[in-house]
């Protein structure tokens, strides 16, 4: 059983390059019985996402001044 | 006499100011690139083809050319110079001696992704905290995360290997979403 920690880093290693199998098992075994380190990932996934749109919004000056539903 | 795509690459030069910053930390090598870049996008007019989006283009032209100070080996020693490992027992401590979570360390609930990703507020925290990491992880992360270049890539530019690079990454998300829990979850001044 990994620990969280473990989890963790395997997390993080899995969105730079696929992960042997057994890796994969014991991160999903980890995450199916841990809530702490299924937000942990969902989060590390979301900062991935936030990423590769972060470089688009640059470039189509999404500013948060000029785009601003909230104002 | 300028003309209509010089007052373009003009109009666009404080934005590609503001990327190569980040990228590169440092306001004087970042001048430089910007303006390699906009002299590359000057004398190669005829090879922009219309086809993609101008901005896209012009972009790409740096991302290339921060891509080459990264490479120059008289940088890279510079640029792997850590300013400590105090930041490093700052994510230790998230977790207790067996491992697991310490219990006022746990990541909280952030909600509807969709929704973070739409909010603005979510964009200024993840700014302000991209500024916070210390130099050698925000470089690796914007590597890969903001301009997408693969682990192998980032390892032979840098000349690390890539265990090295991983921990890097690791730790860089790790305290990244640290910082953006604490950001997201707090209510903004209005
Ligand atoms: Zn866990």
């Amino acid at each position: 059983m990994l620990t969280c920690q473990q989890a963790t880093q395997l997390m993080s290693s899995r969105l730079d390059h696929e992960m042997p199998i057994t890796k994969k098992m014991n991160l999903k075994l980890h995450l199916m019985m841990c809530k702490s380190c299924r937000r942990c990932d969902d989060q590390l996934d979301l900062i991935h996402q936030a990423g590769k749109q972060w470089y688009q919004r640059v470039i189509e000056e999404q500013a948060t001044k000029s785009n601003d539903p909230e104002k | 006499m300028i003309s209509d795509y010089e007052q373009r690459l003009i109009s666009l030069r404080p934005r590609l100011l503001a990327f190569a910053r980040l990228q590169l930390r440092n306001s004087d090598e970042a001048e430089d690139v910007v303006q390699e870049a906009l002299l590359v996008a000057t004398t190669n007019q005829d090879s922009f083809d219309g086809r993609s989006q101008f901005e896209t283009w012009v972009f790409g032209i740096l991302k290339f050319k921060i891509l080459d100070v990264f490479r120059s080996e008289k940088r890279r020693a510079y640029w792997l110079t850590d300013s400590g490992d105090q930041w490093q027992d700052e994510l230790d401590k998230q977790f207790r001696e067996n491992e697991r979570w310490q219990d006022d360390h746990r990541p909280q609930d952030w909600g509807d992704p969709e929704a973070i990703l739409a909010s603005s507020h979510f964009w200024r925290v993840f700014d302000a905290c991209m500024i916070h990491l210390p130099d050698v992880p925000a470089r690796v992360f914007s590597l890969r995360e903001l301009m997408e270049v693969d682990i192998e890539e980032i390892c032979s530019i840098l000349n690390i290997s890539e265990n090295n690079c991983s921990v890097i990454l690791y730790r860089a998300r790790m305290k990244l979403r640290q910082c953006l829990e604490k950001g997201w979850l707090t209510e903004e001044d209005a």
